[in-house]
């Protein structure tokens, strides 16, 4: 994942040519994820980075190249749902150029409530990312999933 | 829109690239396979919609939120 992640401060934008505390990077060097094919509801989007505001934090946030302000915090599965097991098919694969599941990062899309009691997760379509080739494709699985499962519970 | 009669067996080509046959009719059941391009996503209608809706929902960040749900989320799962 730190080939894809870029840590600053909460709330810093990315193409504000600041230097990267963590790298000591402009904005312009961080490593850029390219949807192959646009988030539903985002069609103008295509290039995110993804950051988190410390090594620790359990939340990134996947922020648009063009509109820094257009945010999506995700989380990765495994400390939340340790039984989630997506069936990534062949077809999502060769669409993000690759043919070994090994390679892609799973990343759930988190829906904020009035309290973080009451975040919720997307189950049914994670944020599929290509570690190498940094391709990206929000996936909508075959399978029976919630699009809005507690986080906390 | 446009609107095609079709029986079961016959196909619709939208583009170059894309064909839509009907494989069968049930009832008020219609079972449709797609060829298009990998490119090109295919989806329900209704899940569609649901994701963007969904989508829509999680973009609306409020700093102060997703500070304290970093908090939330830190404290009882990662020692």
């Amino acid at each position: 994942m730190s080939v894809l992640v870029a840590t600053r401060p909460r709330g810093g934008t990315v193409t504000d040519g600041s230097t990267d505390r963590a790298a000591g990077t402009t904005a312009a060097d961080l490593p850029t994820i390219e949807f192959s094919t646009p988030i539903p509801g985002f069609p103008e989007h295509r290039q995110f980075v993804l950051v988190r505001s410390s090594d620790d934090d359990p939340v990134y946030t996947l922020c648009s190249v063009a509109e820094p302000a257009l945010r999506f915090l995700v989380v990765p599965p495994a400390p939340f749902f340790p039984n989630y097991a997506p069936e990534i098919g062949d077809q999502v694969l060769e669409q993000l150029g690759t043919t070994d599941p090994a390679d892609l990062l799973v990343l759930l899309v988190v829906t904020m409530g009035d309290t973080p009691a009451k975040a919720t997760a997307n189950l049914l379509a994670p944020m599929v990312v290509n570690r190498s080739t940094r391709r990206a494709v929000q996936v909508i699985l075959s399978e029976d999933l919630p699009i809005r499962a507690p986080l906390l519970s | 829109m446009l609107v095609l009669t079709r029986r079961s067996g016959d196909s619709i080509r939208i583009g170059d690239e894309v064909t839509i046959t009907v494989l069968d009719i049930r009832g008020d059941v219609v079972r449709v396979g797609i060829q298009a391009p990998r490119s090109v996503a295919v989806h329900r209608d209704e899940v569609y919609r649901e994701l963007r809706k969904a989508n829509e929902e999680a973009a609306v960040i409020d700093e102060a939120a997703a500070a304290a749900l970093s908090q939330a989320l830190r404290r009882p799962r990662l020692p």
